[in-house]
């Protein structure tokens, strides 16, 4: 596979990094690709060890596009699992280019002393990264798509408690629809 | 029916579907094509990583049934002013056929990148509902 080439924000190199080199090293070898960084510019490049490497090579992506939106090294790990995914919200695309409304819906996702976000954390059991112009949700597909459309909700300007009663009510789904699996993998 | 042949293996991946299409090595002969819709009950889980692994499964199980063993796997998403990242069944898709017993000779992103081609619908002032 051709090596993945990428550009990150500058003061997420560090992160990428880590300490001593620690977390790129980690990446490298759990995956077994090859991530070159070049400090001046903020450019990754991605490159397969091997056959297994190549076939990774989307996930390794997936690591720094993660870290470069603001996650930590941690929460981007999980993305090794298969079922977990990235999503990223572009507010840019929506509201179009005024700082100040940035700002403002910003603000409303992350709430007060970030209320709202560890609710839509909590509910959905998910990880949220409000930087810069992108809003990314780390999680199960399902779960990630309820955060999304909660996310949504307020930036089109649904109040607070409108988003949290629907993020009660997709919590309470999730578990009845459990139970019901539950119960059938029981009988077998 | 000759053996050991090699194959493409074309997986369009995008929000809503995983689409995967296996032909012969010129690209005109389809062999087998399979999504994840066939194998999900419910329209919101066709693009699940899961409907995608079963999908690539079947694709894997059809092209070594039909004397396909080595392939060239060609990823992409919708790409132009669309998402240039792959869906969440583009991964799950990958994996499986490495798993089904098919040689994996050459991963490759073929998604279409626009030379600044039609302009993202939204407006200037981004998408309102």
């Amino acid at each position: 596979m051709k090596p993945i080439e990428m550009l990150i924000p500058k003061e997420r190199i560090g992160v990428l990094i880590g300490k001593n080199g620690e977390t790129k090293r980690k990446i490298q070898k759990v995956t077994q690709t090859e991530i070159t960084i070049d400090s001046k510019t903020g450019q990754v490049t991605i490159k397969p060890q091997n056959q297994q490497g190549a076939i990774n090579m989307l996930t390794v992506k997936s690591i720094v596009t993660a870290i470069a939106r603001g996650f930590s090294p941690e929460k981007a790990m999980k993305l090794l699992n298969e079922e977990i995914i990235l999503e990223i919200i572009d507010l840019e695309a929506q509201i179009g280019k005024s700082r100040n409304t940035l700002t403002r819906i910003k603000g409303r996702i992350i709430g007060k002393n970030g209320k709202t976000r560890q609710t839509i954390e909590q509910y959905t059991s998910t990880h949220l990264s409000i930087y810069g112009k992108t809003v990314s949700i780390i999680g199960d597909y399902q779960d990630v798509l309820d955060a999304k459309k909660a996310i949504q909700l307020i930036i089109n300007g649904a109040s607070h408690g409108a988003v949290y009663a629907y993020l009660e009510k997709k919590a309470r789904e999730k578990q009845s629809k459990e139970m019901r699996t539950f119960k059938i993998s029981d009988k077998i | 029916m000759r053996r050991n042949r090699k194959g493409l293996i074309y997986i369009y991946s995008s929000y809503n579907n995983t689409i995967i299409t296996v032909t012969d090595m010129t690209g005109a002969e389809v062999v087998t094509r399979k999504s994840g819709g066939m194998f999900v009950r419910r329209d919101s889980e066709e693009g699940t990583p899961y409907a995608a692994m079963k999908a690539a499964y079947e694709a894997a199980k059809e092209a070594i049934s039909k004397g396909i063993n080595q392939v060239v796997v060609k990823i992409r998403a919708p790409g132009g002013h669309k998402s240039k990242t792959p869906g969440p069944g583009a991964q799950a898709a990958i994996r499986a056929l490495a798993r089904s017993g098919l040689m994996i000779e050459a991963i490759e992103d073929v998604t279409p990148i626009p030379h600044d081609g039609t302009r993202r619908p939204g407006g200037r002032r981004g998408r309102r509902v």
